[in-house]
C-alpha cells in the first residue's frame, strides 16, 4: 500500500530514482508530484527507475511511467527500467509501457548500455 | 500625662506637709529651751558681774581712804611741834604713799584753818612747780567733814579742777592728837580712771550693760550703750529702789531715754554707799534665742531636705514599677484607639495603669463582640449546611435515576452478545461521578455491517452527562441509516454545532465493521485511535487523521482509515480515563502500557482482553478511586470455528464481498480476497494479477461511474470452479461496458500514445473471458481468471 521514492544524486547527465513498494491508484500521484521537478530539469536526459523494491503496479503506475517517457522524449531523454519483478514486467509487456531495450536486469547490464550510449555519442560527434 | 501630678510628687508633698510640723515644733521646743537656757544663765552672768565690780569699786575707794587715814595717823603721831613740817618733807611723805596707791592723783594737806601746807606732786606735767601752800579749802567738804567729825571722809564723783576732766573722788582724814587738838587735814584725789577699765572688763560681757552711781545718785560710769553721761544727776525716787539686790530680775527703767522694753537688772551697793547696777536687755536674750532657732530651723529643713531625696529614691522604687505595669499592659492591649474613656485616677502611674486597664477591657469587649458574631454565623451557616444537605440528598436521589437512565443508553453485556452473533463484544463504562461524560454502543445495521463507537464528552457530572445522552443519540440514529463512518461524524457534527449553547464538545472514535470479512472502517472526531491487536500478539495503532471534536465546528470532514481484521484479531477502544489514570505519584497509565497489556492477553477472548486492560489499570491506580470515566470497548473477530469450516474443495460457497463506492475501501477488500486466495493455495504472481484486475475495475468504477456525492454499495462475488476462479462485480454506477471500450493503440509511436484505457486492456488481458450485462440498473462483469501461473509470462 505504501510507495517510497528514494531519488538519488545525479551522475552526469542521469538520474536514478529507486522505488520500493505499491505503485497503483493510492499512490501514482506521489510518485508524479516527486518526479516532476526532475522531468523539468533540463539537466536530466535519462531517468533510471530502479524498480527492484517493488512487488505490485497497476495501470495508474504505468501511466505515471508513461507521462516520464513523453516529457523526457521531448528532449531526447529516456526511461530506463531495472531490475522489474514478475508482476510489473508482466504488466509493462501487457501494456508495452517501456521498449524492451529499456528494460535491464541489473545494473551491469544497464551500465553497458550507458557506457556504449556514451561512446555513440562521442562517435556522433567526431562526426560532426 | 501633665493632666495629674504623679504619685511621686504626692509622696514628696505629703512628706513635706507632715514631716516638717514635728520638725518645726522640734525647732521651737528647742529656741524655747534654749531661751529659758539663756535667761538663767543671763540671771547669773549679770548676778556675778554686779557683784564683782561691786566688790571691785568698794576696795578702790576703801584702800585709798584707809591710806589717807594711816598717812593722817602718822602725822598725828609726829605730835604738835612737828607740824606742819617742811614743804619739802611733807611732799615727801606724801609722795611714798602715791607709790604704794597708784589711784591717787594728787594728794594735800592743810593746818587747821583749811590752809594748804604743802601737796604732791611738786610739779605739773610740763615740769612747771605746783604752788599748794597758802590755797584756803576751808569751804570744801573734804575739810569740813573730817573737822568736824573727826572721822576719814569719802566724796562723791566731781571733776577735778586743773587736771583734766578725769572722774574723781576724793578721800580725807583728820589729824587729831590723842588729846583731841586738831591740827589740819589730808586729803587725796582718787582717780576714777582705773576703775573704768575694771568696770570695762566687768561689762564686756556682750549684752551687759554696767551703771555706777555714787551715794548722792551721781553717774560715775555707764556702758556706752546707756543713754547716761558721767556725773549726771539721777532722780533720787527711781529704779534703784527696785530691790533688784538679792537675785536678777526684770525690771522697767523708767527712765527717760532709757530703751521701751524691761531689762534683766542686778542691783549692789559697796559699804561706802555707791551703787552698782547691772543690766542686760530682754531683746538681747531673745534675738541670741531667735539666731539659734534660726540655725536649728536650717539645721532641721537640710535634714528634711535630705529625708525627702531619700524618699524619692524609694518611692520611686515603687512608682517606676507602676509604670512599668501600665506600659505593659497597655501593650497587651495592642490598643491605639483615642477614644479611651478618660482616667478618673489623679496620680501618673495609676492613670496609666487605668487607661492601660481601660484599654484591654475595650479588647476584651470587642473581642467577645467578634466571638458572639462568629457564633451568630456558625448557627447561620450550620442552617444553611442542613439546608444544603437536605437538598444534596434530594439531587443524590435524582443522579441515581440519571445514573440508571444513563446506564440504560449504553448497551449491557447481555445485550452485545445479543447484538452481533458473528462478533465477540466486550465492553465496560465506569463513571467516576454518579453520571459520566462517557459513552459506547454497538448498532448491528444490517446483515453485514456493525456499527460501534466510543466517545467521551468534555466535562464530566451532569451537564457531560446531558450533553453524552444528545451525542450518543444522534450518533445512534445517524448509525442506523447505515452510513460510513466518516460521513456518519459529519452529520452528527453538524448537527451539535448547529445548536451548542454549552460550548461543551465531545471525542468519538467510530468505526463499521463488515462481521463476514473483517473490513473496517474507522473515523474518529478528536478521539485516541484504536489498538488492533492481532491473532499473533502483534498490535497496531492505525496511524488515522482525526477531524474536530464534535461540537464546534458544523463543517468537520473526517477522513476515514480502512483495514482488516482477520479472524482473531481484535480492535480495541477507550477513552482517556485509560491513558490519563494516575498512579499514586501521579504518573500516567500511558499507550504504551495498554500495548504491553494487549500483546499479554494475545489469544483470549474479547473479555479476556478487556478483563487483562481492565487488571492492569486497575492495579496502576493503586485502589484510588477513578479521576475520570473510564471506558473501554473491544471487538473481536472469533476464529474461524466461528464459521464452520466447509470441507475441500474451498471457496465452493462463494465469497460475497461489499463495499462503499469509495476507493479508501479498495485495499481492504483487495486484502480480504488476497486472504481468502492465499488460503487456497493460489500463487503469489496469480494473486497479484487478481488484485490488478479488482483494482483496475473498481478504480474505474468509483473513479468515472458516479455523480457527485453519489452513494452505492459494491458487490464482489468470488468463486472458484476448479483452476478457474469466476468474479462477479455488481454496481450501481452509470452504465458502461468496458468490453466495448476501445483499447490504445499499443504500437503507436509514445507521442501519440493514448495515456488512459490501459486499466481496461489489463484486465482483458488478464481475464480468461469476460462478460458484461446491465440487469436492474445496474453494471454487472462477470470474469474468469486462471489460477495456475502461465510459464510463458514468467520467461
Amino acid at each position: 500500500m505504501q510507495l517510497q521514492i528514494n531519488i538519488e544524486p545525479p551522475t552526469g547527465r542521469q538520474q536514478r530514482v529507486a522505488l520500493s513498494g505499491r505503485v497503483d491508484t493510492h499512490t501514482y500521484q506521489d510518485l508524479d508530484q516527486r518526479l516532476a521537478p526532475l522531468l523539468g530539469n533540463a539537466a536530466v536526459d535519462n531517468l533510471v527507475l530502479d524498480l527492484e523494491g517493488v512487488d505490485y503496479i497497476s495501470s495508474a503506475g504505468v501511466r505515471s511511467v508513461f507521462r516520464a517517457r513523453k516529457a523526457l522524449a521531448a528532449r531526447g531523454g529516456k526511461v530506463l527500467v531495472l531490475n522489474p519483478q514478475p508482476q510489473i514486467k508482466k504488466v509493462f509487456d501487457i501494456v508495452k509501457a517501456v521498449p524492451v531495450t529499456d528494460v535491464f536486469r541489473s545494473t551491469a547490464e544497464l551500465d553497458a548500455y550507458l557506457d556504449k550510449m556514451q561512446k555513440k555519442v562521442l562517435a556522433g560527434d567526431d562526426d560532426e | 500625662m501633665s493632666r495629674s501630678p504623679s504619685i511621686q510628687h504626692r509622696l514628696v508633698r505629703a512628706f513635706a506637709a507632715f514631716g516638717s510640723v514635728p520638725v518645726l515644733a522640734f525647732g521651737l521646743l528647742v529656741a524655747a529651751g534654749d531661751y529659758v537656757v539663756r535667761l538663767r544663765h543671763g540671771a547669773d552672768v549679770v548676778q556675778a558681774v554686779g557683784i564683782a565690780a561691786a566688790e571691785e569699786l568698794s576696795l578702790h575707794l576703801s584702800s585709798h581712804r584707809g591710806a589717807i587715814q594711816q598717812l593722817a595717823d602718822r602725822f598725828a603721831a609726829s605730835g604738835e611741834a612737828a607740824w606742819p613740817p617742811s614743804a619739802e618733807a611733807l611732799a615727801a611723805a606724801l609722795g611714798r604713799t602715791s607709790v604704794s596707791f597708784p589711784g591717787f592723783l594728787t594728794l594735800l594737806a592743810t593746818d587747821a584753818e583749811g590752809r594748804v601746807v604743802g601737796g604732791w606732786p611738786s610739779r605739773q606735767a610740763d615740769g612747771a612747780p605746783f604752788t599748794w601752800t597758802g590755797v584756803d579749802v576751808s569751804d570744801r567738804g573734804y575739810f569740813r567733814v573730817p573737822r568736824d567729825t573727826g572721822r576719814a571722809f569719802l566724796t562723791g564723783v566731781f571733776v577735778g579742777r586743773g587736771f583734766g576732766n578725769d572722774r574723781m573722788a576724793a578721800a580725807s582724814a583728820p589729824i587729831v592728837l590723842d588729846d583731841g587738838r586738831f591740827l589740819g587735814v589730808v586729803q587725796g584725789a582718787i582717780r576714777l580712771d582705773a576703775l573704768d577699765r575694771l568696770m570695762s572688763v566687768a561689762a564686756s560681757q556682750p549684752g551687759l550693760e554696767l551703771l555706777v552711781v555714787d551715794p548722792a545718785l551721781r553717774v560715775a560710769f555707764a556702758s556706752p550703750g546707756l543713754p547716761f553721761a558721767v556725773h549726771q544727776q539721777l532722780p533720787r525716787d527711781g529704779w534703784l529702789d527696785t530691790g533688784a539686790h538679792d537675785a536678777a530680775r526684770f525690771v522697767p527703767l523708767g527712765l527717760p531715754a532709757a530703751p521701751s522694753f524691761d531689762s534683766l537688772a542686778f542691783e549692789r551697793d559697796t559699804p561706802e554707799g555707791w551703787h552698782v547696777v547691772v543690766l542686760t536687755s530682754r531683746w538681747h536674750l531673745v534675738s541670741r534665742a531667735l539666731v539659734d532657732l534660726a540655725l536649728v530651723t536650717l539645721l532641721m529643713g537640710l535634714v528634711v531636705l535630705a529625708a525627702l531625696q531619700a524618699g524619692r529614691l524609694q518611692g520611686r522604687r515603687v512608682t517606676e514599677p507602676l509604670r512599668e505595669l501600665g506600659r505593659r499592659l497597655d501593650s497587651l492591649s495592642l490598643a491605639d484607639d483615642p477614644a479611651i474613656p478618660a482616667a478618673r485616677s489623679e496620680a501618673t502611674e495609676l492613670a496609666t495603669l487605668e487607661d492601660a486597664f481601660a484599654r484591654v477591657a475595650r479588647r476584651v469587649a470587642d473581642q467577645w463582640s467578634r466571638l458572639q458574631d462568629d457564633v451568630a454565623t456558625e448557627a447561620m451557616l450550620r442552617e444553611e449546611l442542613a439546608r444544603t444537605m437536605a437538598q444534596h440528598r434530594a439531587i443524590d436521589a435524582e443522579l441515581s435515576i440519571a445514573a440508571e437512565i444513563q446506564q440504560s443508553m449504553v448497551p449491557g453485556r447481555d445485550a452485545l452478545a445479543r447484538k452481533v452473533p458473528e462478533l465477540e463484544v466486550a465492553a465496560l463504562l465506569e463513571p467516576a461521578r454518579a453520571v459520566g461524560g462517557d459513552f459506547f454502543n454497538v448498532i448491528p445495521v444490517d446483515d453485514h455491517y456493525t456499527c460501534f463507537y466510543v466517545g467521551d464528552v468534555s466535562d464530566k457530572g451532569v451537564a457531560a452527562a446531558l450533553f453524552m445522552a444528545r451525542v450518543a443519540t444522534l450518533l445512534e440514529v445517524a448509525a442506523r441509516r447505515g452510513e460510513p463512518p466518516g460521513k456518519l461524524l459529519s452529520v452528527v457534527a453538524r448537527q451539535i454545532a448547529r445548536d451548542n449553547p454549552s460550548e461543551m464538545f465531545a471525542t468519538v472514535l467510530c468505526g463499521v465493521i463488515d462481521v463476514h470479512i473483517g473490513t473496517l472502517s474507522l473515523a474518529s472526531a478528536g478521539h485516541d485511535p484504536p489498538a488492533v491487536l492481532r491473532a499473533d500478539g502483534r498490535v497496531d495503532r492505525p496511524p488515522m487523521e482525526t477531524g474536530a471534536a464534535l461540537g464546534f465546528d458544523a463543517d468537520a470532514e473526517y477522513p476515514e482509515w480502512h483495514l482488516r481484521l482477520k479472524a482473531g484479531d481484535a480492535v480495541v477502544c477507550w477513552t482517556d480515563g485509560l491513558t490519563e489514570a494516575p498512579d499514586a505519584a501521579g504518573r500516567e497509565f500511558g499507550e504504551a502500557a495498554i500495548g504491553e497489556c494487549l500483546r499479554g492477553a494475545r489469544g483470549g477472548d474479547a473479555q479476556a482482553v478487556m478483563d487483562r486492560l481492565l487488571g492492569a489499570v486497575r492495579a496502576h491506580l493503586e485502589g484510588q478511586p477513578p479521576h475520570d470515566d473510564l471506558t473501554l470497548l473491544a471487538l473481536r473477530r472469533p476464529v474461524a470455528r466461528a464459521r464452520p469450516a466447509p470441507a475441500a474443495p474451498a471457496m465452493r460457497p462463494p465469497i460475497e464481498l461489499e463495499m462503499p463506492n469509495r476507493l479508501a475501501v479498495l485495499p481492504v477488500l483487495s486484502a480480504a480476497l488476497d486472504d481468502a486466495l492465499a488460503a487456497e493455495a493460489v500463487p503469489e504472481l496469480v494473486r497479484k494479477d487478481i488484485a490488478l484486475v479488482l483494482e483496475e475495475v473498481l478504480s474505474n468504477t468509483v473513479r468515472h461511474g458516479y455523480g457527485e456525492g453519489q452513494r452505492d454499495t459494491i458487490r464482489l462475488t468470488a468463486r472458484r470452479e476448479g483452476e478457474r476462479l469466476h468474479l462477479r462485480f455488481d454496481d450501481g454506477a452509470m452504465a458502461w461496458n468496458p468490453l466495448e471500450h476501445e483499447l490504445p493503440d499499443l504500437d503507436a509511436d509514445l507521442e501519440d500514445r493514448e495515456v488512459g484505457g490501459l486499466g481496461v486492456l489489463l484486465v482483458r488481458e488478464l481475464s480468461e473471458s469476460a462478460q458484461y450485462e446491465r440487469v436492474d440498473g445496474r453494471n454487472r462483469l462477470d470474469l474468469v481468471i486462471r489460477l495456475e501461473a502461465p510459464e510463458e509470462v514468467t520467461a
